[in-house]
This record gives structure tokens, sequence and C-alpha cells, in this order.
């Protein structure tokens, strides 16, 4: 233990929250250190004698540790290395881990050199907004970007891919207690007694808060007692959870507080199965925020070196830590808060060499402690400079006048390396801002404080401004019990325990002191007091603008430490009261996150799920290269045994199964088309006003092929429905459109007509989809079911069927989507696969070949069908040729507004034909037809191309659809198809759509 | 007109799982054991039924010696035929395949008074049992799955890691969750994927 202890000179034989009997090694810029379990980072360098931990954002400036909380603006570290590495981390916020590498930043080439802290030199050139300045009005404006980002900024990602899990957690509460302080904990023991479903976040490995980082006394007991007491009887309520570890970042609308439980980040690498980070998605009934408070600095020249640090931060170091943050000691307050840390750094064994306090009167009941302890208060005084480059070693004491406006002249220097300052203390309104809320400025602290409610989010304790001890036990009660209450809960009792805190004497502001020199407001951004008279001298009137120009609280720290002392020094120079300068927005999150647990498991393959049909296991077995069809998987084509994935393949393949559909008979997947069931007895005059055509004469166990339009006039869907009996049928849409189509026909039966007796639903999954298509398709169809008649007389064109196919049931549809003839097995998805293996089974006899998506669509081109691409919303059904289905004798949706005169110009564009006068260029989709690809822009657009069939088997040339204007139709046979993207264009020939069976004979037959 | 000919068919059903169940143990199992058992449901009948008439429903009740629930997100029946409530004058009946309960219906009550709807193929069922199983569903869902809220009989219809899901509460800790076929390969991945933490069996 002795060994361990010798090598960190700054650590203290006793005391802390610490294990001593566990030493962690760990590494900083490559150097090998030893902290404890317990430790924080920035408490194992401290611990160490580290004072120089980073360079400042833009000047270059050597920084140090000078908080002990997420509020960190200094100590930003890049943590762990390969893909694990990740910059920006704060050092006062990482538990200490085994093997922990942390490394500076912003520097090169190491952190004692850095060449570019040439910039402090060059700070004169470097205020707010040099770059605009300088260099906008300039060309080449890029060409300085890069080097200005390089030489101002944090540290670098890692290009890897994060080998680590994130999760989710929804949980739901009555209470959320957001702090596990003094406060939360109350909060938590009056909710939890009261039998609330409470959750208690704290983003601390444990509870306690400030009391962890104090040396109070509860009951005349040491205030962990109390905090051990208080836990261990919540561990035993069921009702009440606690998550430590978990950051609260955000709260929105309706109670919703998202916070992150870090689960792993305290150990080297998570274990196995185990996630690096969760995120919560907490909904409260009542939310209750003890987020406590945060100490600010004091402005004043040279504030920033190694060495300064808030005066609870020394305390915390000290108390928690066992760690000495130095060995000799300056207090700079202006409110009580220095002597607490002015007495707890002597009991250390730190030689304070003076409060130096802004107010003239000195709190009486400190007299005592401060004679016992010999501890000189110099009143109404500042510190006014410090010294020393790498770290603190002297400070630079004067008098302040009794304006506060200059310092008297006898200021002095006393030597220390540790600058204590307390500027008082501003309460955590982030979270309560998140949720609407508007802080008012309260006189009595000199902070924001939250105002009136938004949301069912309350304040208490020192988030609320109230910064007693006494005052933050009693808050948490009394607003745990109101909010019992209100959820009709039984209160029990709580008593609050009796602390030992003296009575505060209020704090005289002091935002900073007169002098010059380099003042830091924002340490993150390197913000000077300069940056900031100068915005208001250049006439930047609102906080808002204020922020943006200097950059003031826009760092990851988002200005915790600066944003009133900032605003109070704008506020100051435009000679108004801080309250009417208000504050900035805050937007969550209130502390950096990582983006991994907003993702979760949706990333990857999982960023979209995945639609399989019943066949796809077969498919991939035999050959299919699958292509995304919206969320479902479809075979594109099928490669055979011996074929690798390429395009003459891809080709070969296509080419295959179009020929065998042309002259034998082929089977494709077409699951993926929307079903629908309609029942009920209006399904008929339902179909008849969802449908363009008439549907109350469709016969039972008929088909018939109709499109929808939308309100607008403009084609919707298309599709079969089929008649299955009296007051039952069945319809197909686009695979596209089927959730639409369905929403559609809902809207219209639950809002629009109610009256109408008709139960729509989907049944997509229920049934596995094939159609057999091909010459010889009926022949198999006759093996598969030889007690039927399949002829063309007993099952005809547009027939359905329902059937059993050897113990199944079957719906077969004699519908063409190839223009072959065709039927469209239907069987319930369980058996797809065995009844897809039986058709090729039986179709072996006639060379039978499943296809996939590029033949079916190849075979549709050829025929002149539409679909996806050519119901684009864009469409009236007399653009797609399908006038003759608009029905004059009855009204139906978007009967009204299809006649618009937009609608009925002659000049649309049409469906053509498109044919590539060479017979042999392959026209890509959507490319754009112009009268001359010669033309200077801009070049009128004639049309464009919706679907192309890059190799027509069948024709033995490519052809394409598309549309082209009414007027160009009429005058022109040839027109370019030009893609500008692809620097590509071809001259076409313009013909009818149907290349292939005008007359239909083929699945008539 | 769905339901198999069994006495003609010697094919049985494959689920949409039957491709990518292993069976046994996997995740951090300790010494404990898995905190967490998954088997799939199969083969079931599911048959969605409307109706408005509430003579038909207590005629239905008689029949299938079942209440229909009538409160919003509820269930009701026994081990074998479970009725959820999915909307107004609509439920889901569920039970494991093993008689004509479409034919039964009919039988008894014309079209124009009960609407049914198959969809025994179209829904994937796995059942979620043991102490986490809680936990996996608060992974993937916002529905308050606290025991004292989601209670045995209740039902959920809900977004399950992004896919749309009905959740049958069978017990304390045992949930049926029905998921559209098709999504079936990816919920079963994804639901391994939740479960690995918490060590898991699949029976």
């Amino acid at each position: 233990m002795f060994r361990f202890q010798s090598r960190q000179q700054q650590r203290l034989d006793d005391g802390g929250q610490i294990n001593r009997l566990a030493p962690i090694n760990f590494t900083f810029d490559g150097k090998k250190f030893i902290g404890f379990e317990g430790d924080t980072l920035a408490s194992a360098l401290l611990a160490n004698g580290v004072r120089l931990v980073g360079r400042s954002f833009k000047y270059h400036r050597p920084r140090g540790i000078y908080s002990a909380g997420i509020e960190e603006p200094n100590a930003l570290v890049a943590l762990r290395s390969g893909d694990r590495h990740e910059p920006n981390t704060r050092a006062t916020a990482i538990e200490l881990f085994p093997g922990l590498e942390a490394k500076s930043q912003n520097r090169w080439p190491n952190l004692l050199l850095d060449y570019l802290q040439i910039n402090n030199l060059l700070s004169p050139f470097l205020s707010a907004g040099f770059y605009y300045k300088t260099f906008m009005g300039l060309p080449g404006w890029h060409f300085y970007e890069y080097f200005i980002r390089k030489a101002a900024g944090m540290g670098d990602g890692t290009k890897f891919k994060d080998p680590d899990k994130y999760d989710k957690k929804h949980v739901h509460c009555d209470i959320l207690i957001v702090g596990g302080g003094p406060t939360g904990i109350s909060a938590a023991v009056t909710a939890g007694r009261a039998g609330a479903r409470v959750i208690l976040v704290d983003n601390h490995p444990k509870l306690g808060g400030q009391l962890n980082g104090e040396r109070y006394f509860l009951d005349k007991k040491p205030a962990h007692h109390w905090v051990e007491k208080c836990v261990e009887e919540l561990d035993g309520l069921e009702n009440v959870t606690i998550a430590t570890r978990t950051s609260a970042f955000g709260y929105y609308d309706s109670d919703v507080v998202n916070a992150i439980e870090s689960v792993s980040d305290h150990l080297p690498e998570p274990l196995d199965y185990q996630c690096r980070q969760r995120l919560w998605q907490i909904r409260a009934k009542k939310v209750i925020l003890a987020t406590g408070a945060t100490e600010r600095p004091i402005v004043f020249s040279n504030n920033d070196r190694p060495g300064v640090m808030l005066a609870s931060a020394a305390r915390r170091y000290v108390n928690q830590y066992a760690v000495k943050p130095g060995k000799k000691a300056v207090i700079f307050t202006n409110n009580d808060d220095g002597y607490k840390t002015a007495f707890d750094l002597v009991r250390s064994g730190v030689e304070v060499v003076a409060v130096v306090d802004s107010r003239k009167n000195i709190p009486e009941h400190f007299e005592k402690e401060l004679n016992e302890k010999d501890i000189e208060v110099i009143a109404s005084s500042v510190v006014i400079d410090t010294y020393g480059y790498f770290g603190l070693n002297s400070v630079k004491i004067g008098t302040l006048s009794h304006d506060g406006k200059t310092i008297e002249s006898n200021s002095y220097i006393v030597s220390a390396d540790l600058l204590a300052v307390s500027g008082g203390w501003s309460p955590n309104v982030h979270l309560y801002c998140h949720s609407g809320g508007k802080p008012v400025y309260n006189d009595s602290i000199e902070a924001f404080v939250p105002g009136e409610l938004s949301q069912n989010g309350h304040s208490a304790g020192a988030s609320r401004g109230s910064f007693s001890l006494t005052d933050c036990l009693q808050e948490g009660h009394n607003i745990a019990n109101t909010m019992a209450k209100a959820l009709n809960l039984e209160v029990a009792e709580q008593i609050i325990p009796e602390t030992d805190e003296n009575t505060i004497v209020p704090i005289e502001a002091l935002w900073r002191v007169p002098g010059k020199g380099k003042k830091f407001v924002d340490m993150q951004d390197d913000v000077t007091e300069s940056d900031i008279t100068l915005a208001h001298r250049e006439g930047y009137v609102s906080v808002e603008h204020l922020k943006r120009y200097t950059t003031l609280g826009m760092g990851t720290d988002q200005g915790k430490t600066s944003n009133l002392n900032g605003q109070a020094i704008m506020a100051q120079e435009k000679s108004e009261p801080i309250e009417k300068i208000g504050t900035t927005t805050f937007r969550p999150p209130y502390t950096p996150i990582a983006l991994g647990p907003l993702a979760g498991r949706d990333i990857g393959l999982s960023y979209k799920h995945t639609r399989r049909s019943a066949m796809h296991n077969w498919h991939k077995q035999n050959g299919a290269i699958f292509v995304e069809a919206g969320q479902w998987l479809r075979p594109q084509y099928y490669l055979n045994e011996m074929e690798q994935p390429s395009k003459e393949n891809m080709d070969k393949a296509i080419s295959r199964e179009v020929q065998t559909v042309r002259t034998s008979v082929g089977l494709v997947d077409v699951s993926t088309l929307g079903k629908i069931d309609i029942q009920g007895k209006d399904s008929a005059e339902f179909l008849n006003r969802v449908y363009t055509n008439g549907w109350t004469k469709l016969p039972i166990g008929k088909a018939r092929y109709g499109i929808m339009l939308r309100e607008d006039g403009l084609v919707f869907d298309d599709g079969t429905t089929s008649r299955l009996d009296e007051c039952h049928y069945f319809m197909t849409t686009t695979t596209s459109n089927a959730a639409a189509v369905l929403s559609h026909m809902e809207y219209y039966l639950h809002v629009q007509w109610p009256e109408l007796d008709v139960k729509v639903t989907s049944v997509t999954e229920q049934w596995a989809a094939m159609a057999l298509a091909g010459p010889k398709s009926r022949n198999v169809l006759s093996k598969l079911l030889p007690t039927i008649d399949v002829d063309n007389e007993s099952f005809p064109f547009m027939g359905v069927r329902e059937v059993d196919i050897e113990g199944v049931p079957a719906r077969i549809f004699r519908i063409s989507f190839s223009g072959e003839l065709s039927y469209e097995i239907n069987v319930p998805a369980d058996f797809g696969e065995l009844i897809w293996q039986r058709i090729l089974e039986v179709g072996q006899a006639y060379s039978i070949r499943p296809y996939g998506t590029e033949a079916m669509g190849i075979m549709r081109i050829e025929k002149g069908h539409v679909a996806g691409p050519e119901l684009d919303g864009r469409m009236t059904a007399a653009d797609l040729g399908l006038q003759k289905l608009l029905s004059t004798k009855k009204d139906f949706i978007g009967s009204k507004m299809m006649d618009r005169e937009g609608l009925k110009d002659k000049n649309r564009p049409r469906l053509v034909g498109l044919v590539p006068v060479d017979k042999k260029s392959r026209v890509k989709s959507g490319a754009i037809l112009v009268k001359d690809p010669t033309l200077a822009p801009p070049v009128p657009k004639l049309g464009h191309v919706s679907s192309s069939a890059y190799l027509s088997p069948t024709l033995g040339h490519p052809i394409s659809l598309g549309f082209v204007s009414g007027d160009i139709i009429e005058t022109t046979k040839k027109i370019w198809a030009v893609s500008p993207l692809h620097k590509e264009s071809h001259e076409l020939e313009i013909t009818d759509p149907v290349f292939y069976d005008k007359k239909s004979e083929r699945l008539h037959d | 007109m769905t339901e198999v000919n069994t006495s003609k068919n010697s094919l049985r059903r494959r689920s949409g799982l039957a491709h990518v169940i292993n069976y046994g143990q996997f995740g951090n199992i300790t010494l404990s054991g898995p905190s967490l058992f998954i088997c799939e449901r199969h083969p079931l009948t599911i048959l969605q039924l409307d109706t408005n008439k509430s003579k038909t429903l207590t005629d239905l009740s008689n029949l299938l010696n079942v209440e229909f629930p009538h409160t919003t997100n509820t269930c009701k029946g026994n081990d074998e035929r479970r009725i959820l409530w999915l909307g107004p004058n609509r439920w889901l009946i569920v039970e494991p395949e093993h008689g004509c309960l479409q034919t039964l219906i009919k039988n008894e009550f014309n079209s124009s008074e009960v609407f049914l709807t198959d969809l025994s193929h179209g829904r994937s069922t796995v059942r979620l049992r043991g102490r986490k199983a809680r936990d996996i569903l608060m992974k993937g869902s916002g529905v308050d799955w606290h025991l004292n809220s989601f209670v045995t009989d209740n039902c959920a219809h809900t977004k399950l890691f992004d896919l749309a899901a009905t959740v049958d509460c069978r017990d304390i800790d045992v949930f049926d969750i029905y998921i559209a076929r098709g999504f079936a390969e990816d919920f079963w991945e994804i639901l391994q994927d939740a479960a690995a933490e918490f060590g898991y069996q699949v029976d």
C-alpha cells in the first residue's frame, strides 16, 4: 500500500472515498501512473502531481484541471486507442479503470512544446470573428479554412467502426427524480415510502451528490452515513429504481426525459454481451429536477493557468479523493463558499496563504475557525493577476475601489500553486429550460432560477437556488410529498436530519476584476472579456448574437461555468440589468453524449427491417441474387450452379428466364403484392367508390383490373380485385402501395363512409403468391390439379378458382402481368415453399424455370403494362392510356378533380414506347427526353424515360417505356434521351407502348 | 376456406422461423441458468373476427367457452384459446391448430353477422418467458411494461424493435408476441441480440 502511495505525491495519507487496496495503472501521454479505485482521471492525475493536461482551443495556452465534474472546460483528453479512441472526454468525469490510456490533445508535437502556442503571441490579431473579418472577403477561403480549423480545434475522432453495442430502454414512472444529491435522495425517500413508482437517476457511480465532496454532518454524523442509510432503504423498496452512472440529458414534451446510462464506460471494455451505453427514455407523470448548481469563476487576468480551479472542486479533491490539488493556496471569493474551501484545505494539510474576499464584511461566524486555523482574510480585495507558465506560482492581490471599477495602488504578489476561485453558484436550470420553462433572475443569489412551471417538472434544492443543505433536504421532501398527494398516494413522514451548516451571508456579485491582461470568460472556447466588449462595441445587442459572434458557451461544456459571467459583462457594458439581457437558449443534450445509444441496435442491416417471402429460403439456396423492393427482398434473377455473379452472367440469366416464360413456363414469387381481404354487404358499393371503373356487376369467381385515383384526380394505384363470394372480395395492390392503399381505404370507411358495412384487412402476409406463366402453364396446372378442368372455357382469362392442391387450400387467379397465359397461385404462407417446390417438380417436364424481378419487369415492359415507375403520382388515367377505365356513370374518389383543365390538357405527357435507333443502346430509367442533346441550356424537357429493359430477349433489342408530351407525339417520331449525370445521350424512336402481342391473344388463349 | 384439409394433407406447415431457430442456451448464461426462455408457438390458428352485434358475441362466447374482452387492450381466455381485443368490434382468436375453428364458427353464424379473416399463416408467434422478459420488451417498445401496469390478460399493439407487434401477457413473466410473418427472421435476430446479455434458452 505504501509503495502505491509513495508514487502519488499529492495523495493524502487517509480519508476520501477511494479504495486504497485497489491500485489502478493508467497512462497519460504515454507516461505510467497509478491511482486508486474511486478516482477520476483528474483526481488521479492531481494525486500524481500532474497539473498541465491540455492546451486551449484557440491560443494553445497551457491548461490544467479546473473543476471536479461535468462542467470541466479545460481538461479535455483523448481516451483509449484504436477503434475505442474517443476525443474530448472530460478528465473530471472519467472513472479510472485499469489500463486507461489518456492523451492530451490540440497540441503538436507534444504538450510542453506545442508549436501553435505562438497563437498566444498573435492573440491581438485573433479576437472574436477574426477570420470572418480577415479571410472571408479574400479568395480561397476554403484553403484558409482548413488551416484555421486545424490550428484551433478539439481532438481528432477515430475512423474505425465503433466495436461496441448500444442499447435502449423505455421506462415509465410516477415520479422521476433527476439528481441523487441531498435533494434527490430526500425526495426519493418520501416518494418511495408513499408507494410511488420512482426512478432516481444520477450521473455519478454512487449517490450523494455534493455531500460526497463536503464535510457536512447530518444528525451529528458524517453525511455519508445518512446517504448510505437512505440508499439501503431505497434499495429495499420494490417501487424505487436507482440508476447511477445515468445522465439525464434532455427534457422533452409530455414529460419525457432521456438519459444515457454508462453501462461499461468505467471498464476497460464492455464485458461479454454487455453494451457500452444505454439510452433510457423515461415517461414520467411528475419530474423532480434536483440537478444541483454549478460554481462559477470570477473573471480576472490570466485566470486560466494550471493551478487555478473552482473552490468547490478543490474541496472535492481533498474530501472525496484525498488529493491535495496544491501545496500553497490562495482562495478568491465573493461569497461564503470560499471559506469552506479554506477550512477543508487546511484540514488536509494545504497551506492557505489567504482568503481574498471581494466583500467588505467578513462573515462573523467564520472568525473563530479562521483564527484557529490561522487563515488570513483580505477583505475588499481581489486577485488581479496570476503568474507561472506551465503552472501557477504566484498571484497578485489588490484592493478593490469602493465603486468596484478600479484597483487601488497597493497591490502585491504572494506565492501560491493553487488558486481556488468562487464567484457564486448558478442553479442547473438546463432541464427545466428544455421542458419549456423560462428562467428568471434572482438578485439574492445573483443567478438565474426556474420561473413558471412549464410541464410537470418541479425544480427543488440547489437547482432552484436553495443552497443551504437544510433547504435542499426539506424541499426534496416537500415536493415529493406534494406530488405523492397529487397521485392519490398516502404520504409517509420523513424526519429531516439536522445539519451543522452556518447561516449563509448573501453573495455580493463580482463578475470581473478591473485591469489589463487576458481575462478568460469561456475557457473552453478561449473567449475573453475583451471579446465580449468588442462584440458590444460592434453592435451585437442580443445575447444570442453575442454567443454566435464570440462562441461564448458553444463548447462541449455549453458554457456551464461561463455563460452567466459573459451575460453579466454584456449587461454591464450595456448598463442594463442582467435579467434584461436574459440567457441564451438551453438545448439538449445537457452533457455531450455519444450518438451510439441514440441509434441503439438500429444500425447496419437492422437500420431497416427486411421482409422475406415464404419462399425466401428456397430462393437463397437456388442461386437467387436478391434486390430490395421496399422492405422486401426479392429474387432479381437466378444464377445457375456454376455461374458467378457478374454483369455478363446477369444478362445471361435474365435472357434465359424471359425466353423460358415466352416459350414454355416459368414461376415467379409475387408474394410481395399487397393483398387486402374485403368483406361486408356493401363491399361492391365500396369498390365502386374506390375504383374508377364499375364493380357492382362483377360475378363471383371473376377478377377485374382497376385503377384508383387520389382525391386530386391523379392515379394512385392499380391492381386486380376478385369476387370470392357474394360479399367477399380479394384485392391486390402494387407492392409499394400496399400499406398506403389499406390506409386510404380505412380512412374512407372510418371517416367518410361509416355507414358502409365493409371490413378491410391486410392479408399480404397470410398468402404466399406465385405466378405460373408461359404457354405451358396450363399443362403444369392441370398436372397439379388432376381433378379440375382448367381449359380455356372452364377457367377463362380473369377467372378465379378456390381449389385444393394436394390438401392445401389455394386461390388461383388467371391474370397476367407477363403477357403470357398465366395463373397466380395463392396458398397459405406456411405452405408457400412446399407448393413452390411442388410446382417446380411438376413443371420439370416442361423445363420450368423460376424467374426474378428483372425478367418479370422486361416482360411487362414488352407488354406495355404500367407499374410503379409509371404510377409515380403525377399521371392521369389518360396519360397512362387507361381513360377507358374512367366510368362516367358514377362518382368515385378523384372523379370531381380529374377533369381540371390542367389534367385534360392534350399536351400532357402520354405513355409511349421508346426504342434506341441503334437498337443496342441501354437507356437509363429517369433519362430526360429532349429534342436535341446539343442545345444550349435551358433545354425544354419533352418527357422522361420511366422504365427500361436493357435487353429484350423477345425483341432482340433494348426497349423502354416513357412519357412524351402530347404535341410532340403528334409531330415527332424521334427524340433524344439524355442523362447529364452519366454524360449519356441516345436517339430514340417513339413507338406504341405495347411491343408484344398487341392483341393479347396469348393471355386469352 | 383457407383451413387445411388435414385428412388429405400429408404436408406440414412450415413456419417463417423454421430456417433460423437453433435450440439451446446462448448469451450470458450464469450459474443460475438462463434468465429468459424463448420459443416459437406454431402451428396456431389465428382468426380475426369482426362483429358489432352483442347477441352474436354472447353466442360466440358460449360456442367458444371464452368471454370476449370489451376493455381496450385486454385479452381473455385459457391455456388453449385466447381472445385479444384488437379494436372496436374487432378481436383476434388464437389457439393451437387442432380443429377447424373457422368452420366451427361459420357453421353457427352467417357471414352477415360475423366476419372472419384467417391470419394463421400471416403471423409468427414467439413466446417470451422468464424474469428478464419484461426487460426485453422495455428495450424495444415504449409501452409501460411494468408488472403493476401491464398485467396478466393485458395486450398491447405496439412497435416492438420498430416492428408492428401484438403482445399478450399470458402470465406475470410470460408473453406471446405476434409479428408479421415476413419480418419474423429479422425479429428473431433482434430478439436474440437483445436477450444475449441476460442469457437465454431457445426451447
